[in-house]
């Protein structure tokens, strides 16, 4: 369920755009740093508010890689393995990462912290490899040992 | 030579707004704004002959002009969603000279008088967008964008428009649907956006770096502006090295002053560990794969916009992949068309099922368990696709497979042979 702030928040959101339909991605955005992902009920209350069906909100919801539908771990991880990343070692960086966190992308660590997904270029082919965490901080210039040393931090936060 | 797009390379701290006006920011809107018309803004631009920066290089102020006469409202959309393997310029601007964007926005939107521009970010750039965010707080406290801009009778809204994970939302009319909150699918063309675009309404869509040569351009003149470059491809570009370089980064040079062996050799500090060059990706994943192997006087041309033409690919975002000797390029090439599969919006079948099949047949080969028909069943996928995608994402894929299998058709057949590859054994 979302708190009234953040219907609030969207209902602001709304206003934004002429069309208020243009709010649902930054609606999405919203609810999933509020609720940590996006149950069906958060589905249903942001069509709610936004005049759509559940269905035309979770297509959109869908459709785009970085809204989690499933309960991901505390944490996420978006691990670039294309072509400028893996020309400097993220396919090594994956295995090294999948093998200290005990799973594979796409699936979440067995002490159920940490998500790990396999993203698409994340912009840093310069600082590759490159990984996003929490969609919000980029690791970068990655190494077995810097690796260790996130997943660490991440367990105890 | 001093930066015009990359300033913060020359200029400590540019993102503080005072910093950037310390050093003529926000000047050109204001010569725009007070002694320009909107007209008379989108003729300079039009004469400076400044082409798009995000891959197709299309005339910018001929776009401006485009949109239909007394239709309104008109809408500008700065396409920030960098999502090209490789190309990481426009994240670079808008971290360290997002008042250079915000401004060059503010005068294009008053070239084309829209009083609502967005700026569409990819969702994987959390930082860029805090950073556009605070230099557009900034920008309307002191009055440059909001009511009555500097002071005059035009008043502008810019809002940040996050994405949240879709390459395909950087084809514009795919943006346009994203930005309309739904699904990021390409349009049919015709109707074009300058004339059917967000909302129905006119439309220009540009990239952040173009958007950020227009300060440049009002403040120092066409004519001024037009010197930089080749006649055909004017201005500086942002050039992204990555790959197997010393120094991978965006290096900012005239278009048709430097050649790929200065931006690798040069720039870039030449291939890693000393070894030698293979081939070039010099788009990304969306151009032809080139490589001296195949021609060596493809290292010594000097890069514009039409300059790869003649070797068969395009220099598009300029995002120049290095691969050196011991890259596997039936590997490079299923990694690339793995991108572009798992990007496919699944709107136009041949993209959907072709991207697919060439992953699978590409996989297939690299594991060493092809048949030596694979190669031109996946190169006959490829073909078969081209030109007959809704958008040029499909287009794009094809190129991976296409430029590899033409250059090295040996290295194909010998993975099918030798059942795998001998470079990673």
């Amino acid at each position: 369920m979302l708190s009234q702030q953040a219907k609030s928040e969207i209902q602001q959101l709304m206003t934004k755009y002429p069309d208020a339909r243009s709010a649902i991605m930054p609606a999405l955005h919203l609810a999933q740093r509020e609720v940590g992902w996006l149950p069906d009920d958060v589905i249903q209350e942001i069509g709610d508010l936004l005049g759509l069906s559940k269905t035309e909100v979770n297509g959109v919801a869908t459709f785009y890689t970085m809204y989690a539908r499933d309960q991901p771990g505390r944490h996420t991880i978006m691990f670039c393995a294309d072509l400028p990343c893996a020309l400097r070692g993220a396919d090594e960086m994956l295995e090294h990462l999948e093998h200290k966190l005990g799973c594979r992308a796409s699936q979440t660590s067995p002490d159920g912290k940490i998500t790990l997904q396999e993203a698409e270029c994340l912009g840093g082919c310069n600082h590759a490899p490159v990984m996003l965490i929490d969609g919000a901080e980029h690791a970068q210039d990655l190494t077995s040992e810097k690796i260790d040393e996130i997943i660490e931090r991440l367990r105890n936060t | 030579m001093e930066h015009l797009i990359l300033r913060d390379l020359d200029i400590p701290n540019l993102q503080d707004i005072s910093v950037y006006e310390q050093h003529g920011g926000y000047d050109a809107l204001r010569k725009a704004v007070k002694e320009m018309t909107p007209d008379q803004v989108t003729d300079v631009v039009k004469a400076s002959g400044l082409r798009g920066r995000g891959g197709a290089g299309f005339p910018a102020g001929v776009k401006w002009s485009f949109l239909p006469k007394g239709v309104f409202p008109r809408y500008l959309v700065a396409n920030a969603d960098e999502s090209e393997p490789g190309t990481f310029k426009d994240r670079q601007i808008m971290e360290r000279n997002p008042h250079q964007f915000v401004e060059g926005i503010a005068i294009a939107s008053y070239a084309i008088q829209c009083h609502n521009a967005f700026i569409y970010i990819r969702g994987e750039f959390p930082y860029a967008a805090q950073c556009l965010e605070k230099a557009l707080a900034d920008a309307e406290q002191r009055g440059y964008v909001g009511k009555n801009v500097l002071g005059s009778d035009y008043s502008l809204t810019i809002t940040v428009h996050r994405g949240a994970g879709a390459y395909i939302c950087g084809e514009e009319t795919a943006l346009l649907e994203s930005l309309e909150g739904k699904l990021g699918q390409p349009r049919v063309k015709p109707p074009f956006p300058a004339s059917v675009g967000l909302y129905n309404k006119p439309t220009v869509i540009n990239n952040v770096e173009t958007l950020c040569n227009v300060p440049v351009i009002i403040e120092r003149g066409a004519e001024w502006y037009a010197k930089i470059g080749t006649p055909k491809s004017t201005g500086p570009k942002v050039f992204c090295l990555s790959g197997h370089v010393n120094r991978p980064g965006n290096y900012e040079a005239p278009f048709g002053s430097i050649s790929f062996r200065d931006l690798i050799y040069d720039f870039g500090g030449g291939i890693r560990g000393g070894k030698k060059l293979k081939a070039i990706l010099p788009a990304g994943a969306s151009g032809p794969m080139l490589s001296p192997l195949a021609n060596p006087a493809v290292m010594d041309v000097k890069l514009d916009f039409e300059a790869l033409a003649p070797f068969g690919s395009l220099l598009g975002s300029a995002s120049v992949i290095v691969l050196d000797e011991d890259t596997c390029v039936v590997w490079a090439a299923k990694k690339m068309v793995r991108f572009f599969e798992h990007e496919s919006c699944g709107k136009c079948t041949p993209c959907r099922e072709g991207t697919y099949w060439m992953s699978r047949v590409l996989e297939r080969i690299d594991a060493g368990i092809g048949t030596l028909g694979d190669v031109d069943l996946v190169a006959g996928v490829a073909t078969q696709m081209q030109g007959r995608t809704l958008c040029p994402l499909g287009d794009f894929s094809t190129s991976p497979v296409l430029g590899s299998v033409k250059i090295f058709r040996e290295e194909y057949e010998r993975h099918i042979k030798e059942r795998g590859c001998w470079a990673r054994k």
